[in-house]
């Protein structure tokens, strides 16, 4: 977890699944922030649909050993 | 070596600077001399928008030799990268004759690749070439302009031996664990599995244990049953549907459901979708042409709608031998229903439209398929070519899912790219590897 590379105050964190198996989980978020979306490496972000976010609570699914970059806009 | 995270932090420190000094996003990711490698390492390359690999550290194996310099790396996730290991095995080279024999004699992927690649130049240290090695690079070069005192001189090539491989020759090679892997039950060597799987049956006659007990030590290897497929619940053997297969028509196609699964095929016979009822993910990539084969422009053309258009014609010409015989290319579309056939020895040209009548080459809604010869052969013309005098029209190499089509070429994805591209390898070309924008 860290702060986004372009000093623009996001918050990026990056998960991996590492018992090599698909993994639905829950990142429940200490403040306030929207959207999240998924980024590469360089913290860019990627088309995808970004992952659900409900109160706080983003929504994952993860390939096996997928990594994923999350990047969170603090509101 | 390095983790993951630890690789993550040089690709994007890496690629920033390129990106913000030289305005260029580079798309190669340059690893010479990692001392092994994460298992993620394809899935970060990906991940960091590169499209390419290359790496040489593998020529230092202690225990095998790799047996590949191009091929796709693939990843612990699945994520593919396509890969170079220079064949020269050093990343010190001065281009010279000794360097480039060795390279000649060891390229694994000689007759399939057109090339390989050379790191040139002081590698361990940096600094790139010397006068000396760019002059023995140039044509003709051999002897170079001495940059002190204006001499000729012959290039003195200066070998630097690797601290680490100094070190290697020095300390004595590590122990083969052979003794730890023979207790559980690894074949040491591929071929002692018959001579093993002797003896283990003959241990298993006179145990006192039994066929049924658990026995430590290499005979567990081979008298482990082959692994049955668990159906639900865990039962071994051939699954009973949970509920029986609830078959509804929707369209022109049909819905398969046994509430674990939901199957969807349409119109054409085309697996559309199939969906993990427990989990909701669906198991077909999107897009029309979902369980159809992509291998060959043929395949691609018959498959589905939404195809893309047909590569042209030279491009076919110039991956096919020189004077390889009759190409039969199709038109699409419902109105095209001819095949046309060039004949591509001597030098003719010449052009035959054979008929294609109902139940002959074309079948149903699709366009004709070069390998749908009916019986009794096809109205064909004859192309008067070299070859004995005109061949009738069949087809010879390109055949449905033959090896033969034109490779898709990765398409850089203008979406997101978390897996590398499937497609079968292009080959390197020496522009490939630099920067292209």
């Amino acid at each position: 977890m860290k702060l986004a590379d372009d000093g623009s105050g996001d918050v990026v964190v990056r998960l991996y699944e590492a018992l090599g198996a698909r993994a639905a989980g829950r990142l429940t978020l200490g403040f306030a922030a929207a959207p999240v979306v998924v980024t590469d490496l360089l913290e860019r972000p990627f088309d995808t649909p970004p992952p659900g976010l409900t109160d706080g609570v983003v929504a994952l699914v993860l390939r096996p050993f997928r990594i994923l970059t999350l990047r969170l806009r603090r509101s | 070596m390095s983790g993951g995270e630890a690789l993550v932090r040089q690709l994007v420190h890496g690629e920033r600077f390129f990106l913000d000094e030289l305005g260029v996003e580079t798309e190669e990711v340059w690893l010479p001399d990692s001392f092994g490698y994460s298992a993620a390492l394809p899935q970060l390359v990906t991940l960091s928008r590169s499209r390419w690999l290359l790496t040489q550290e593998i020529s230092w194996s202690q225990f095998n030799r790799f047996p590949h310099h191009t091929f796709w790396w693939e990843g612990l996730d699945g994520s593919r990268v396509f890969t170079h290991f220079p064949p020269v095995d050093t990343y010190n080279t001065e281009l010279s004759g000794h360097e480039m024999g060795h390279l000649v004699r060891s390229f694994a992927e000689k007759g399939r690749a057109h090339r390989s690649l050379v790191p040139f130049g002081w590698g361990d240290g940096g600094g790139g070439p010397t006068r000396e090695m760019l002059g023995r690079a140039a044509p003709g070069g051999g002897a170079v302009v001495g940059h002190r005192g204006g001499a000729h001189r012959a290039p003195v090539p200066v070998r630097r031996a690797r601290p680490d491989l100094e070190e290697g020759a020095a300390a004595p090679v590590p122990r083969h664990p052979a003794r730890q892997l023979h207790r559980l039950g690894a074949p040491r060597e591929p071929g002692d599995l018959p001579a093993r799987a002797r003896r283990a049956g003959g241990d298993r006659r006179r145990s006192p244990a039994g066929a049924g007990g658990q026995r430590r030590g290499r005979a567990r290897l081979q008298r482990r049953p082959a692994r049955a497929w668990r159906g639900p619940g865990g039962r071994r053997g051939p699954a009973e549907p949970a509920e029986p297969v609830a078959v509804t028509v929707d369209g022109a196609g049909y819905v398969l459901d046994n509430a674990l699964v939901r199957a969807q095929v349409d119109g054409r016979g085309l697996l559309v979708s199939v969906v993990d009822a427990v989990t909701g993910r669906e198991a077909i990539a999107a897009g029309p042409r979902a369980t159809s084969c992509r291998s060959t422009p043929t395949c691609r053309a018959a498959g589905t709608p939404g195809r893309r258009p047909h590569p042209p014609a030279h491009r076919h010409r110039s991956r096919r031998r020189r004077g390889a015989g009759d190409r039969a290319g199709e038109r699409h579309g419902r109105r095209a229903r001819a095949a046309r056939v060039r004949h591509l020895d001597g030098g003719a040209d010449d052009h035959a439209r054979p008929r294609l009548t109902p139940g002959g080459l074309h079948r149903g809604d699709r366009p004709a398929r070069v390998g749908d010869v009916p019986e009794g052969g096809v109205p064909a013309g004859r192309t008067g070519g070299s070859r004995g005098g005109g061949d009738a029209v069949r087809p010879r190499r390109h055949r449905r899912c033959g090896p033969r089509g034109p490779p898709d070429q990765p398409a850089r994805a203008a979406g997101p790219r978390l897996r590398a591209s499937r497609a079968p390898s292009p080959r390197p070309s020496t522009t490939g590897w630099s920067s292209r924008r």
